[in-house]
């Protein structure tokens, strides 16, 4: 597995870049009236999906047809083993149209999960939501439960389950996320889908990391046409040796393979960082922007510091081992203090014991502060006799033990005192 | 370890110091030896143990704060989750590994990110609302579900014991 920035793995604008904007401007008309006619098409496309059956012949071509002139082409090889009883389906994840276009080649129950794929369009799909509290037992039970269900609906024939076990939108043309093992421990065969989503003219991504799916909607709409590839691959099964993570790294690889790409170990919650991390530096900047005006020369420490922390999620995954060893020193003793800040520090002491001083005595900026803080604001505020709160923190061990002993003999007083008052005990 | 140990204990007892919860003071017996605090705990309002104030002794390992401190009341106190001795049995004193009745879940036992302050926090709603389904004190715990009068009175008698009244 290949270690690639997550920078790479997630798409985070729409546009590309500035270039490729100007021919652009010129189709915007044509784009516009574009997506109102499709809108309008989409819509009956849609009715009809609903009220004819499913299975029908004509039904499938007249909707492909119909889809098609809204702009998604769907091209498919290889197809889908209908021989087996249970079939376990995992695809890439790079839209938030995948489940809507996958469902134009095939039925299938898709799993969502409720944390992931929030903001995918899955109106016309077969859903099943497992929610993360949930354990894995459960999520098997429940999936295989849904699966009984429907069998006996449809009368004994077996829908597939489809996951997308990234858990989070990914552009597949550098990397996969790490697999989650969920759908390896269905103990169904496994059929990895590879999609592949293209467009020509016009370099304007269909999702990005956070799109809605309506905005993605739309845009593919205003652009001529949206190619999407469906590649089945072949059928993978389980070894006797192989452990639910062997599988999963097994099935992973060759997916990425089919898609010639590498598949990586970054997960949603690295991304979830990065977003952070992102937004951060970009408040940081905008920031910096306004305190240095305009007519003034840049100061020279701004832009080093919005460089500095344009690295740091490099650093945090990619820094020398020695750091590494004792970041995590230090994380043992302080949890709460955020990677990026304790790195910053041992950076420049290289060493585990001042540093955690640096950071108990607060010279160390740390910009996730521990949930202490609101406690404090909200015990300040209904602050009342029964605090007993120093007024300062001595320098000077007995001037601490002093005050301490004042404290507690203050508790016991006051308490005395209100249990005489309450019992009328003079 | 235990230098690393000894500055988090100062941070906390800085934290608490500066800044303690309602009705809870703790800080080191005798700074020679920081390893060893006392805290006093009020009886939470409109409970049973209403105005009463607590001593108990902390007893923190080497390690810490990969290893939980002991807590033990050194006033009596009859209540279905501390020992007859004073221990307390509460789950946020007990490492994810060792579970003893096998009912609690890790998310709510101790980890490094715990701190005093969050023991005692859970003392003092331990005080407020005994949990008879783990009990440290079976004759207390009897008391509490089946003769509500008298494990009041008892504890009203707590109470001003522990006033020195």
């Amino acid at each position: 597995m290949a270690t690639v920035n997550v920078e790479k793995i997630v798409i985070l604008n729409r546009f590309q870049n500035g270039l490729s904007l100007i021919p652009l401007i010129f189709y915007i008309p044509i784009g516009v009236l574009l997506m109102v006619l499709r809108c309008f098409i989409f819509i009956h496309a849609l009715i009809i999906y609903y009220f004819l059956s499913k299975i029908s012949f004509v039904h499938s071509v007249l909707l492909r047809l119909m889809f098609t002139v809204c702009g998604f082409v769907v091209t498919t090889n290889g197809s889908i083993r209908s021989d087996r009883q249970q079939l376990v389906l995992v695809a890439n994840h790079m839209t938030s149209l995948d489940p809507f276009i996958l469902n134009l080649v095939m039925h299938y129950i898709l799993v969502v999960e409720a944390s992931a794929h929030r903001g995918d369009f899955t109106v016309m799909c077969n859903q099943v939501a497992i929610s993360g509290e949930l354990s894995k037992d459960d999520c098997v039970q429940l999936i295989k439960k849904t699966v009984e269900g429907q069998q006996a609906l449809s009368l004994g024939s077996t829908l597939p389950v489809l996951l997308f076990p990234e858990g989070g939108r990914a552009n597949s043309i550098l990397g996969l996320m790490k697999f989650r093992t969920l759908p390896f421990q269905l103990g169904a065969a496994i059929q990895p889908i590879g999609i592949i989503a293209k467009r020509w003219f016009f370099d304007i991504n269909i999702s990005t990391y956070s799109s809605p799916w309506w905005a993605d909607l739309l845009f593919s709409f205003f652009v001529p046409f949206t190619v999407y590839s469906i590649k089945f691959m072949p059928l993978t099964e389980r070894r006797e040796s192989e452990s639910s993570d062997q599988f999963c790294e097994r099935v992973q690889s060759n997916l990425a393979r089919g898609l010639g790409v590498c598949s990586t170990e970054v997960t949603p919650a690295d991304v979830k960082d990065f977003m952070k991390d992102r937004r951060e530096t970009r408040t940081l900047r905008s920031a910096s922007s306004v305190v240095t005006p305009p007519s003034s020369g840049p100061t020279p420490s701004h832009p080093e510091q919005t460089k500095a922390k344009q690295q740091q999620p490099e650093e945090v995954t990619s820094s020398d081992p020695a750091l590494n060893v004792m970041l995590k020193h230090v994380r043992e003793v302080l949890p709460h203090a955020t990677t990026r800040a304790v790195l910053q520090d041992l950076e420049q002491t290289r060493d585990v014991d001042v540093t955690i001083t640096n950071i108990l005595e607060g010279r160390v900026d740390l910009e996730q502060k521990p949930p202490s803080p609101p406690q404090q604001s909200a015990s300040e505020k209904e602050l009342d006799a029964t605090t007993f709160k120093a007024s300062s923190f001595h320098k000077q061990a007995p001037a601490r033990q002093m005050s301490l002993q004042e404290r507690k003999q203050a508790m016991l007083d006051t308490a005395r005192q209100r249990y005489k008052e309450k019992h009328g005990i003079p | 370890m235990a230098g690393s140990a000894l500055k988090r204990l100062m941070a906390e007892y800085k934290q608490l110091t500066l800044n303690p919860p309602e009705g809870i003071i703790a800080g080191p017996i005798n700074e020679d030896n920081f390893f060893e605090w006392e805290a006093l705990i009020m009886g939470p309002k409109d409970t049973l143990f209403d105005g009463g104030v607590f001593p108990a002794r902390l007893t923190f390992p080497s390690d810490y704060p990969l290893s939980p401190p002991k807590m033990r009341f050194t006033c009596e106190l009859f209540h279905p989750n501390i020992y007859p001795d004073g221990r307390v049995c509460i789950s946020i004193l007990h490492a994810p590994g060792d579970d003893p009745m096998g009912y609690e879940t890790s998310a709510e036992r101790w980890s490094p990110v715990q701190s005093v302050e969050k023991i005692l926090l859970s003392v003092v709603s331990m005080l407020a609302e005994p949990n008879d389904e783990s009990a440290a004190n079976v004759d207390a715990a009897k008391k509490w579900r089946e003769d509500r009068k008298q494990f009041e009175e008892i504890a009203k008698a707590t109470v001003r014991k522990s006033l020195g009244l």
